[in-house]
Protein backbone atom coordinates (compact mmCIF):
# COMPACT_ATOMS: atom_id res chain seq x y z
CA UNK A 1 0.00 0.00 0.00
CA UNK A 2 1.46 3.25 -0.69
CA UNK A 3 1.47 6.52 1.38
CA UNK A 4 -1.52 8.58 1.37
CA UNK A 5 0.70 11.69 1.26
CA UNK A 6 3.64 11.03 -0.82
CA UNK A 7 2.09 8.26 -2.94
CA UNK A 8 5.67 7.44 -3.47
CA UNK A 9 6.42 4.92 -1.18
CA UNK A 10 5.25 1.76 0.96
CA UNK A 11 2.92 2.82 3.82
CA UNK A 12 4.90 1.32 6.87
CA UNK A 13 2.86 3.17 9.93
CA UNK A 14 -0.55 4.64 10.67
CA UNK A 15 -1.19 7.64 12.40
CA UNK A 16 -4.20 9.86 13.25
CA UNK A 17 -4.65 13.42 11.96
CA UNK A 18 -7.30 15.68 12.26
CA UNK A 19 -8.56 16.32 8.85
CA UNK A 20 -11.39 19.07 8.11
CA UNK A 21 -11.76 18.94 12.62
CA UNK A 22 -12.28 14.85 11.75
CA UNK A 23 -9.69 12.65 13.16
CA UNK A 24 -8.31 10.61 10.51
CA UNK A 25 -6.68 7.45 10.21
CA UNK A 26 -3.86 7.85 7.65
CA UNK A 27 -1.25 5.42 6.14
CA UNK A 28 2.20 6.81 5.52
CA UNK A 29 5.60 6.11 5.05
CA UNK A 30 8.24 7.00 7.76
CA UNK A 31 9.36 9.84 6.18
CA UNK A 32 5.98 11.80 5.86
CA UNK A 33 5.09 10.41 9.66
CA UNK A 34 7.93 13.20 10.21
CA UNK A 35 7.42 15.78 8.42
CA UNK A 36 6.14 19.44 10.41
CA UNK A 37 2.95 19.63 8.38
CA UNK A 38 1.08 16.99 6.10
CA UNK A 39 0.04 18.98 2.74
CA UNK A 40 -3.33 17.29 3.14
CA UNK A 41 -3.97 19.07 6.85
CA UNK A 42 -2.69 22.34 5.21
CA UNK A 43 -5.07 22.30 2.76
CA UNK A 44 -7.66 21.24 4.86
CA UNK A 45 -6.61 24.52 6.79
CA UNK A 46 -5.32 23.28 10.30
CA UNK A 47 -4.94 26.32 12.10
CA UNK A 48 -2.54 27.06 15.20
CA UNK A 49 -4.60 25.69 17.55
CA UNK A 50 -3.35 22.30 16.84
CA UNK A 51 -4.68 19.24 19.34
CA UNK A 52 -1.90 17.10 20.61
CA UNK A 53 -2.58 14.65 18.45
CA UNK A 54 -1.50 17.46 15.76
CA UNK A 55 1.67 17.99 17.66
CA UNK A 56 2.51 14.22 18.06
CA UNK A 57 2.08 13.52 14.44
CA UNK A 58 4.43 16.67 13.28
CA UNK A 59 7.32 15.36 15.72
CA UNK A 60 6.58 11.88 14.29
CA UNK A 61 5.23 9.92 16.77
CA UNK A 62 3.06 7.11 15.95
CA UNK A 63 -0.24 8.34 17.26
CA UNK A 64 -2.58 5.91 18.17
CA UNK A 65 -5.60 5.20 16.09
CA UNK A 66 -8.36 7.74 17.66
CA UNK A 67 -11.90 5.42 18.72
CA UNK A 68 -13.74 7.71 16.99
CA UNK A 69 -12.25 6.41 13.71
CA UNK A 70 -13.55 3.86 11.69
CA UNK A 71 -12.13 0.58 12.08
CA UNK A 72 -11.63 -1.25 9.01
CA UNK A 73 -13.24 -4.53 8.55
CA UNK A 74 -11.71 -7.66 6.45
CA UNK A 75 -14.49 -8.54 4.32
CA UNK A 76 -13.46 -12.32 4.06
CA UNK A 77 -13.38 -13.11 7.94
CA UNK A 78 -15.37 -9.61 9.47
CA UNK A 79 -12.03 -9.12 11.64
CA UNK A 80 -11.65 -5.95 12.56
CA UNK A 81 -8.07 -3.67 12.88
CA UNK A 82 -8.98 -3.22 16.54
CA UNK A 83 -8.87 -7.28 16.94
CA UNK A 84 -6.04 -8.00 14.85
CA UNK A 85 -4.19 -5.73 17.02
CA UNK A 86 -5.64 -7.18 20.31
CA UNK A 87 -4.72 -10.93 19.96
CA UNK A 88 -2.56 -10.55 17.06
CA UNK A 89 -4.13 -12.85 14.93
CA UNK A 90 -5.09 -13.10 11.86
CA UNK A 91 -8.76 -14.25 10.52
CA UNK A 92 -8.35 -15.72 7.06
CA UNK A 93 -6.10 -14.99 3.57
CA UNK A 94 -7.31 -11.89 3.15
CA UNK A 95 -6.58 -10.05 6.42
CA UNK A 96 -3.19 -9.78 4.38
CA UNK A 97 -4.03 -7.98 1.70
CA UNK A 98 -6.77 -5.84 3.79
CA UNK A 99 -4.22 -4.95 6.78
CA UNK A 100 -1.32 -4.94 4.82
CA UNK A 101 0.61 -2.07 7.13
CA UNK A 102 0.25 -4.40 9.96
CA UNK A 103 1.28 -7.29 8.42
CA UNK A 104 4.75 -5.40 7.64
CA UNK A 105 4.81 -4.12 11.20
CA UNK A 106 4.67 -7.37 13.02
CA UNK A 107 6.81 -9.16 10.13
CA UNK A 108 9.46 -6.81 10.54
CA UNK A 109 9.54 -8.09 14.11
CA UNK A 110 10.76 -11.43 12.55
CA UNK A 111 14.47 -10.43 12.99
CA UNK A 112 16.44 -13.17 12.35
CA UNK A 113 18.05 -15.09 14.68
CA UNK A 114 21.69 -14.89 13.94
CA UNK A 115 23.30 -12.01 11.70
CA UNK A 116 21.84 -12.29 8.66
CA UNK A 117 23.86 -14.30 5.95
CA UNK A 118 24.58 -11.75 2.94
CA UNK A 119 27.27 -11.65 0.89
CA UNK A 120 29.87 -9.55 2.38
CA UNK A 121 30.91 -6.39 -0.19
CA UNK A 122 33.78 -6.48 -1.96
CA UNK A 123 35.56 -3.58 0.01
CA UNK A 124 35.19 -5.60 3.15
CA UNK A 125 36.41 -8.84 1.85
CA UNK A 126 39.57 -7.27 0.23
CA UNK A 127 40.31 -5.33 3.72
CA UNK A 128 40.21 -8.78 5.54
CA UNK A 129 42.30 -10.32 3.03
CA UNK A 130 44.76 -6.96 3.29
CA UNK A 131 44.61 -7.59 7.23
CA UNK A 132 45.59 -10.86 6.91
CA UNK A 133 48.45 -10.52 4.02
CA UNK A 134 49.95 -7.99 6.57
CA UNK A 135 49.61 -10.26 9.32
CA UNK A 136 51.31 -13.40 7.45
CA UNK A 137 54.06 -10.70 5.91
CA UNK A 138 55.14 -9.28 9.54
CA UNK A 139 55.38 -13.37 11.00
CA UNK A 140 57.52 -14.25 7.54
CA UNK A 141 59.78 -11.19 8.29
CA UNK A 142 60.49 -11.93 12.01
CA UNK A 143 60.93 -15.53 11.12
CA UNK A 144 63.85 -14.19 8.66
CA UNK A 145 61.79 -16.18 5.49
CA UNK A 146 62.28 -13.12 3.19
CA UNK A 147 61.92 -14.78 -0.24
CA UNK A 148 58.20 -15.54 1.34
CA UNK A 149 57.82 -11.78 2.87
CA UNK A 150 58.98 -10.43 -0.58
CA UNK A 151 55.71 -12.87 -2.11
CA UNK A 152 53.39 -11.38 0.10
CA UNK A 153 54.63 -7.80 0.14
CA UNK A 154 53.74 -7.97 -3.67
CA UNK A 155 50.28 -9.26 -3.28
CA UNK A 156 49.47 -7.06 -0.66
CA UNK A 157 50.60 -3.85 -3.40
CA UNK A 158 48.46 -5.65 -5.78
CA UNK A 159 45.46 -4.94 -2.89
CA UNK A 160 46.38 -2.13 -1.10
CA UNK A 161 48.38 -0.28 -3.53
CA UNK A 162 48.33 3.14 -0.94
CA UNK A 163 48.76 0.66 1.97
CA UNK A 164 52.70 1.35 2.25
CA UNK A 165 53.49 -2.87 1.95
CA UNK A 166 57.27 -2.64 1.54
CA UNK A 167 58.96 -5.51 0.79
CA UNK A 168 61.50 -5.96 3.79
CA UNK A 169 65.38 -5.24 3.26
CA UNK A 170 66.88 -8.54 2.66
CA UNK A 171 69.38 -9.32 5.78
CA UNK A 172 73.55 -8.60 4.61
CA UNK A 173 74.35 -12.19 3.28
CA UNK B 1 32.98 -36.90 47.28
CA UNK B 2 35.66 -39.30 46.57
CA UNK B 3 32.82 -42.06 46.03
CA UNK B 4 30.97 -39.72 44.36
CA UNK B 5 33.35 -39.00 41.39
CA UNK B 6 35.32 -42.19 41.22
CA UNK B 7 33.21 -43.15 38.09
CA UNK B 8 32.93 -39.79 36.80
CA UNK B 9 36.85 -39.36 37.06
CA UNK B 10 37.55 -35.92 35.20
CA UNK B 11 35.05 -36.35 32.60
CA UNK B 12 36.89 -35.97 29.64
CA UNK B 13 34.50 -38.78 28.11
CA UNK B 14 32.41 -35.42 28.34
CA UNK B 15 33.89 -34.46 25.46
CA UNK B 16 33.35 -37.56 22.97
CA UNK B 17 29.37 -37.68 24.04
CA UNK B 18 26.95 -37.41 21.24
CA UNK B 19 24.56 -33.88 20.83
CA UNK B 20 21.97 -35.74 22.79
CA UNK B 21 23.34 -35.95 26.31
CA UNK B 22 22.77 -32.09 26.41
CA UNK B 23 20.09 -30.84 23.69
CA UNK B 24 18.11 -33.66 22.49
CA UNK B 25 14.76 -33.95 20.23
CA UNK B 26 15.04 -31.58 18.20
CA UNK B 27 11.70 -30.73 16.94
CA UNK B 28 10.42 -29.66 13.50
CA UNK B 29 7.13 -28.30 12.83
CA UNK B 30 5.57 -27.01 9.70
CA UNK B 31 2.21 -25.09 9.37
CA UNK B 32 -0.26 -24.65 6.66
CA UNK B 33 -3.47 -23.53 6.00
CA UNK B 34 -6.38 -24.56 3.27
CA UNK B 35 -6.30 -22.31 0.57
CA UNK B 36 -9.64 -19.94 0.44
CA UNK B 37 -11.08 -20.84 3.90
CA UNK B 38 -11.27 -18.23 7.15
CA UNK B 39 -8.75 -19.55 9.66
CA UNK B 40 -9.67 -22.36 12.25
CA UNK B 41 -10.20 -19.81 15.28
CA UNK B 42 -12.92 -17.82 13.12
CA UNK B 43 -14.58 -20.73 11.81
CA UNK B 44 -17.60 -22.36 12.82
CA UNK B 45 -17.44 -25.86 13.90
CA UNK B 46 -18.80 -27.37 11.01
CA UNK B 47 -16.36 -25.58 9.12
CA UNK B 48 -13.58 -26.79 10.71
CA UNK B 49 -14.97 -29.76 10.63
CA UNK B 50 -15.07 -30.06 6.87
CA UNK B 51 -11.83 -28.25 7.29
CA UNK B 52 -10.39 -31.07 9.27
CA UNK B 53 -12.07 -33.98 6.53
CA UNK B 54 -10.21 -31.83 4.02
CA UNK B 55 -7.07 -31.84 5.53
CA UNK B 56 -7.10 -35.03 6.31
CA UNK B 57 -8.06 -36.44 2.82
CA UNK B 58 -4.90 -34.13 1.29
CA UNK B 59 -2.63 -35.88 4.39
CA UNK B 60 -3.13 -39.45 3.77
CA UNK B 61 -2.50 -38.41 -0.13
CA UNK B 62 0.66 -36.81 0.61
CA UNK B 63 1.85 -39.66 3.01
CA UNK B 64 0.65 -42.14 0.76
CA UNK B 65 3.71 -41.17 -1.95
CA UNK B 66 6.06 -41.54 0.75
CA UNK B 67 4.06 -45.03 1.61
CA UNK B 68 2.99 -43.92 4.85
CA UNK B 69 -0.25 -44.74 6.90
CA UNK B 70 -2.13 -41.86 8.27
CA UNK B 71 -3.49 -43.08 11.57
CA UNK B 72 -6.23 -40.73 13.39
CA UNK B 73 -6.22 -40.57 16.98
CA UNK B 74 -9.19 -39.89 19.19
CA UNK B 75 -9.62 -37.71 22.34
CA UNK B 76 -8.07 -34.06 23.33
CA UNK B 77 -4.43 -33.16 23.93
CA UNK B 78 -4.61 -33.90 27.37
CA UNK B 79 -6.15 -36.69 27.30
CA UNK B 80 -3.54 -37.94 24.74
CA UNK B 81 -0.94 -37.73 27.50
CA UNK B 82 -2.33 -38.47 30.58
CA UNK B 83 -0.92 -41.87 32.04
CA UNK B 84 -3.56 -42.89 34.04
CA UNK B 85 -6.19 -42.20 31.31
CA UNK B 86 -3.89 -44.98 29.53
CA UNK B 87 -2.85 -42.42 26.86
CA UNK B 88 -2.10 -43.07 23.68
CA UNK B 89 0.71 -40.72 23.46
CA UNK B 90 1.93 -41.43 26.32
CA UNK B 91 5.64 -43.20 25.29
CA UNK B 92 5.45 -40.91 22.88
CA UNK B 93 8.20 -39.00 21.42
CA UNK B 94 5.48 -36.01 21.11
CA UNK B 95 5.58 -35.25 24.99
CA UNK B 96 6.60 -32.21 25.71
CA UNK B 97 5.93 -30.34 21.68
CA UNK B 98 5.88 -26.96 21.73
CA UNK B 99 1.54 -26.86 21.27
CA UNK B 100 0.15 -24.06 20.86
CA UNK B 101 -0.24 -22.43 24.11
CA UNK B 102 -3.70 -21.14 23.35
CA UNK B 103 -6.18 -23.64 25.34
CA UNK B 104 -8.95 -22.79 22.93
CA UNK B 105 -6.77 -23.75 20.24
CA UNK B 106 -5.28 -27.10 21.77
CA UNK B 107 -8.90 -28.19 22.99
CA UNK B 108 -10.50 -28.01 19.45
CA UNK B 109 -7.39 -29.37 18.01
CA UNK B 110 -7.71 -33.30 16.70
CA UNK B 111 -4.90 -35.55 15.66
CA UNK B 112 -2.98 -38.47 13.69
CA UNK B 113 0.08 -39.75 13.75
CA UNK B 114 2.12 -40.16 10.04
CA UNK B 115 3.99 -43.28 9.55
CA UNK B 116 3.58 -45.07 12.92
CA UNK B 117 4.54 -42.12 14.76
CA UNK B 118 7.56 -40.60 12.56
CA UNK B 119 4.96 -37.28 12.78
CA UNK B 120 2.31 -35.95 14.19
CA UNK B 121 -0.21 -34.04 12.47
CA UNK B 122 -2.80 -31.24 14.58
CA UNK B 123 -5.76 -30.27 13.00
CA UNK B 124 -7.22 -27.05 13.55
CA UNK B 125 -5.22 -26.06 16.53
CA UNK B 126 -3.90 -22.04 15.34
CA UNK B 127 -3.62 -23.70 11.19
CA UNK B 128 -5.85 -26.04 9.66
CA UNK B 129 -2.90 -28.94 9.57
CA UNK B 130 0.54 -28.86 11.69
CA UNK B 131 3.04 -31.34 11.34
CA UNK B 132 5.25 -32.29 13.80
CA UNK B 133 8.50 -34.29 13.82
CA UNK B 134 10.44 -34.87 17.14
CA UNK B 135 13.66 -37.33 17.44
CA UNK B 136 17.38 -36.84 17.70
CA UNK B 137 17.84 -36.90 13.38
CA UNK B 138 19.00 -33.46 12.26
CA UNK B 139 16.89 -31.15 11.58
CA UNK B 140 17.52 -30.92 8.43
CA UNK B 141 16.24 -34.78 7.56
CA UNK B 142 13.17 -33.79 9.77
CA UNK B 143 12.32 -31.43 7.41
CA UNK B 144 12.50 -32.60 4.28
CA UNK B 145 10.66 -35.40 5.83
CA UNK B 146 7.89 -33.19 6.52
CA UNK B 147 8.22 -30.80 3.34
CA UNK B 148 7.99 -34.04 1.00
CA UNK B 149 4.30 -35.05 2.78
CA UNK B 150 3.18 -31.71 2.53
CA UNK B 151 4.39 -31.44 -0.98
CA UNK B 152 2.20 -34.77 -1.96
CA UNK B 153 -0.78 -33.45 -0.02
CA UNK B 154 -0.84 -29.98 -1.52
CA UNK B 155 -1.73 -31.51 -4.58
CA UNK B 156 -4.72 -32.90 -3.28
CA UNK B 157 -5.61 -29.60 -1.63
CA UNK B 158 -3.71 -26.39 -2.48
CA UNK B 159 -2.54 -24.08 0.90
CA UNK B 160 -3.18 -20.54 1.15
CA UNK B 161 0.10 -19.09 -0.05
CA UNK B 162 1.30 -15.14 -1.32
CA UNK B 163 3.87 -14.63 -3.41
CA UNK B 164 4.84 -11.46 -1.07
CA UNK B 165 4.05 -13.13 2.23
CA UNK B 166 4.88 -17.02 1.90
CA UNK B 167 2.70 -19.54 3.13
CA UNK B 168 -0.53 -17.52 5.25
CA UNK B 169 -1.50 -18.30 8.75
CA UNK B 170 -3.28 -17.02 11.84
CA UNK B 171 0.08 -16.48 13.64
CA UNK B 172 1.73 -14.10 11.76
CA UNK B 173 4.96 -16.28 13.54
CA UNK B 174 4.42 -19.16 11.56
CA UNK B 175 3.56 -17.01 8.28
CA UNK B 176 6.48 -17.44 5.30
CA UNK B 177 7.77 -20.50 5.46
CA UNK B 178 5.41 -21.95 8.07
CA UNK B 179 8.65 -23.58 9.73
CA UNK B 180 9.58 -23.35 13.50
CA UNK B 181 12.51 -25.37 15.26
CA UNK B 182 12.87 -26.30 18.68
CA UNK B 183 14.71 -28.32 21.23
CA UNK B 184 14.60 -29.57 24.43
CA UNK B 185 17.75 -29.05 26.65
CA UNK B 186 18.83 -29.72 30.15
CA UNK B 187 20.88 -26.77 31.52
CA UNK B 188 21.93 -28.23 34.54
CA UNK B 189 25.58 -27.60 34.67
CA UNK B 190 25.08 -23.37 33.66
CA UNK B 191 22.85 -24.04 36.76
CA UNK B 192 24.96 -25.02 39.20
CA UNK B 193 27.77 -23.23 38.11
CA UNK B 194 26.01 -19.93 37.97
CA UNK B 195 25.95 -18.88 33.92
CA UNK B 196 22.25 -20.12 32.98
CA UNK B 197 21.58 -16.26 33.35
CA UNK B 198 23.71 -15.07 30.18
CA UNK B 199 22.97 -17.79 28.15
CA UNK B 200 19.63 -16.90 28.41
CA UNK B 201 20.10 -13.61 27.73
CA UNK B 202 21.91 -14.10 24.57
CA UNK B 203 19.48 -16.93 23.59
CA UNK B 204 16.33 -14.05 23.90
CA UNK B 205 18.43 -11.84 22.15
CA UNK B 206 19.09 -13.45 19.27
CA UNK B 207 15.24 -14.40 18.96
CA UNK B 208 14.85 -17.59 20.79
CA UNK B 209 12.19 -18.37 23.66
CA UNK B 210 13.47 -20.35 26.28
CA UNK B 211 10.54 -21.91 28.28
CA UNK B 212 10.12 -24.81 31.20
CA UNK B 213 9.58 -27.93 29.95
CA UNK B 214 8.40 -29.46 32.70
CA UNK B 215 6.48 -27.72 35.72
CA UNK B 216 3.76 -25.73 36.71
CA UNK B 217 5.23 -23.04 34.59
CA UNK B 218 5.77 -25.17 31.48
CA UNK B 219 5.23 -23.43 28.07
CA UNK B 220 5.28 -19.73 30.41
CA UNK B 221 7.95 -17.44 28.50
CA UNK B 222 7.96 -15.04 31.52
CA UNK B 223 9.31 -17.75 33.87
CA UNK B 224 12.99 -18.87 34.14
CA UNK B 225 12.34 -21.36 37.15
CA UNK B 226 12.37 -24.81 34.90
CA UNK B 227 12.22 -28.06 37.38
CA UNK B 228 14.99 -30.00 36.34
CA UNK B 229 16.78 -27.26 34.34
CA UNK B 230 14.63 -28.60 31.17
CA UNK B 231 13.96 -25.84 28.99
CA UNK B 232 12.36 -25.73 25.25
CA UNK B 233 14.24 -23.57 23.18
CA UNK B 234 12.05 -22.23 20.13
CA UNK B 235 13.23 -20.25 17.26
CA UNK B 236 9.91 -17.69 16.79
CA UNK B 237 11.15 -15.15 14.73
CA UNK B 238 11.50 -17.20 11.28
CA UNK B 239 12.89 -14.71 8.84
CA UNK B 240 14.57 -16.39 5.64
CA UNK B 241 14.45 -19.42 3.64
CA UNK B 242 14.14 -22.74 5.36
CA UNK B 243 17.63 -23.31 4.55
CA UNK B 244 18.59 -20.24 6.58
CA UNK B 245 16.03 -21.29 9.81
CA UNK B 246 17.91 -24.49 9.90
CA UNK B 247 21.16 -23.01 9.90
CA UNK B 248 20.51 -20.91 12.25
CA UNK B 249 19.04 -23.45 14.59
CA UNK B 250 21.71 -26.13 14.10
CA UNK B 251 24.39 -23.45 14.96
CA UNK B 252 22.81 -22.18 17.81
CA UNK B 253 22.02 -25.72 19.36
CA UNK B 254 25.78 -26.79 18.58
CA UNK B 255 27.00 -23.65 20.77
CA UNK B 256 24.51 -24.04 23.76
CA UNK B 257 25.65 -27.44 24.13
CA UNK B 258 28.90 -26.66 23.81
CA UNK B 259 28.51 -24.31 26.49
CA UNK B 260 26.79 -26.98 28.76
CA UNK B 261 29.14 -29.66 28.18
CA UNK B 262 31.95 -27.20 28.85
CA UNK B 263 30.33 -26.02 32.22
CA UNK B 264 29.62 -30.24 33.28
CA UNK B 265 33.25 -30.88 32.29
CA UNK B 266 34.53 -27.58 34.51
CA UNK B 267 32.39 -28.76 37.08
CA UNK B 268 33.35 -32.31 37.58
CA UNK B 269 37.29 -31.52 36.99
CA UNK B 270 37.10 -29.28 40.05
CA UNK B 271 34.74 -32.13 41.70
CA UNK B 272 33.16 -29.61 42.50
CA UNK B 273 31.31 -28.93 45.79
CA UNK B 274 27.97 -27.72 44.88
CA UNK B 275 27.75 -30.49 42.12
CA UNK B 276 28.45 -32.47 45.01
CA UNK B 277 26.26 -31.14 47.05
CA UNK B 278 23.61 -31.36 45.09
CA UNK B 279 23.21 -34.77 44.04
CA UNK B 280 23.27 -35.71 47.54
CA UNK B 281 20.35 -33.28 48.39
CA UNK B 282 18.46 -34.37 45.01
CA UNK B 283 18.67 -38.01 46.51
CA UNK B 284 18.38 -37.44 50.41
CA UNK B 285 15.12 -35.51 49.31
CA UNK B 286 13.75 -37.85 47.33
CA UNK B 287 14.39 -40.80 49.92
CA UNK B 288 12.97 -39.21 53.04
CA UNK B 289 10.54 -36.87 51.33
CA UNK B 290 6.76 -36.64 53.28
CA UNK B 291 5.66 -33.82 51.77
CA UNK B 292 6.74 -32.84 48.14
CA UNK B 293 5.48 -30.46 45.71
CA UNK B 294 5.00 -30.94 41.77
CA UNK B 295 8.14 -28.62 41.16
CA UNK B 296 10.39 -30.16 44.02
CA UNK B 297 9.56 -34.01 43.06
CA UNK B 298 10.18 -33.04 39.41
CA UNK B 299 13.34 -31.12 40.57
CA UNK B 300 15.19 -34.06 41.94
CA UNK B 301 13.74 -36.73 39.57
CA UNK B 302 15.08 -35.09 36.83
CA UNK B 303 18.66 -34.08 38.89
CA UNK B 304 18.95 -37.95 39.34
CA UNK B 305 18.78 -38.64 35.45
CA UNK B 306 21.30 -35.82 35.47
CA UNK B 307 23.80 -37.06 37.82
CA UNK B 308 23.42 -40.80 36.13
CA UNK B 309 24.04 -38.76 32.72
CA UNK B 310 27.24 -37.98 34.70
CA UNK B 311 28.44 -40.97 36.00
CA UNK B 312 27.65 -39.68 39.73
CA UNK B 313 25.40 -42.29 40.10
CA UNK B 314 24.52 -45.70 39.22
CA UNK B 315 21.25 -46.71 37.45
CA UNK B 316 20.56 -50.12 36.21
CA UNK B 317 18.50 -49.92 32.58
CA UNK B 318 15.27 -50.69 35.36
CA UNK B 319 15.65 -47.69 37.53
CA UNK B 320 16.34 -45.23 34.87
CA UNK B 321 13.28 -46.33 32.67
CA UNK B 322 11.43 -46.12 36.08
CA UNK B 323 12.71 -42.61 36.84
CA UNK B 324 12.01 -40.98 33.49
CA UNK B 325 8.26 -42.54 33.91
CA UNK B 326 8.10 -40.63 37.59
CA UNK B 327 9.18 -37.59 35.31
CA UNK B 328 6.20 -38.23 32.76
CA UNK B 329 3.93 -38.92 35.48
CA UNK B 330 4.81 -35.79 37.67
CA UNK B 331 4.90 -33.48 34.80
CA UNK B 332 1.00 -33.93 33.94
CA UNK B 333 -0.67 -33.42 36.73
CA UNK B 334 -1.04 -32.28 40.64
CA UNK B 335 -2.28 -35.35 41.78
CA UNK B 336 -0.77 -38.64 40.65
CA UNK B 337 -3.32 -41.00 41.52
CA UNK B 338 -5.18 -43.05 39.01
CA UNK B 339 -8.25 -42.63 40.04
CA UNK B 340 -8.50 -39.00 40.49
CA UNK B 341 -8.72 -36.81 38.08
CA UNK B 342 -6.55 -33.54 38.03
CA UNK B 343 -7.53 -31.08 40.75
CA UNK B 344 -6.03 -27.72 40.59
CA UNK B 345 -6.44 -27.11 44.28
CA UNK B 346 -4.24 -30.25 45.22
CA UNK B 347 -3.57 -30.09 49.35
CA UNK B 348 -1.52 -32.21 51.42
CA UNK B 349 -2.91 -35.71 50.28
CA UNK B 350 -1.72 -35.09 46.96
CA UNK B 351 1.72 -33.96 48.70
CA UNK B 352 2.07 -37.12 50.25
CA UNK B 353 0.56 -39.35 47.48
CA UNK B 354 3.69 -37.74 45.61
CA UNK B 355 6.19 -38.14 48.23
CA UNK B 356 5.22 -42.03 48.78
CA UNK B 357 6.03 -42.24 44.53
CA UNK B 358 9.43 -40.73 45.23
CA UNK B 359 10.59 -42.89 48.51
CA UNK B 360 10.81 -46.97 46.59
CA UNK B 361 13.26 -44.90 43.57
CA UNK B 362 15.53 -42.70 45.86
CA UNK B 363 16.03 -44.94 48.77
CA UNK B 364 18.12 -47.01 46.81
CA UNK B 365 20.78 -44.49 45.60
CA UNK B 366 21.59 -43.70 49.24
CA UNK B 367 24.48 -45.86 50.05
CA UNK B 368 26.11 -44.51 46.33
CA UNK B 369 26.36 -41.07 48.24
CA UNK B 370 29.86 -39.89 50.08
CA UNK B 371 29.49 -40.83 53.74
CA UNK B 372 29.20 -37.30 56.14
CA UNK B 373 32.45 -36.53 57.48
Amino acid sequence: MQCEICHLHPATRAVTRKIAGEPRELYVCDACARTAASPVAAADGAGPGRDVSDLLFSIGFPVPASKKAKDRICPGCGLSRGELREKRRFGCPRCYETFETDVRTFLSEQIPAAPRSRETPAEALREREVAKLKASLAKAVKEDRYEDASTIADRLRALDPDGGASAPERGDG
Amino acid sequence: MARLFSRSGRGDWLRDLPFSTVAFRRCVAIHRNLDGAVFPERQSPEGRETARGVALRALRAGAAERRMKVEELPGTWEELRRPEAGGVLRDNPFEGLPMPRDPEALARASFATVGKGAALAVFNAEDHLSLYAASNAPYAAQWRELDAVLAGASHEAPFAHDTAWGYLSANPDHAGTGLALSFDVCLFGLCLSRTLDPALRALDRLGFETVPTFGPFAGDESSIDAPGCRYLVQSIRNAGTERDIVGRMDATARELSRQEQNARFKLLDAASPELSDFVARSVSAGAFARQTGQAEALDVALAVLFAADLRLLRLGARQRAAFADLVRVLSYAETVSADKPADPAAGADDRARRAALLRPLFAPLLPQLDPLP
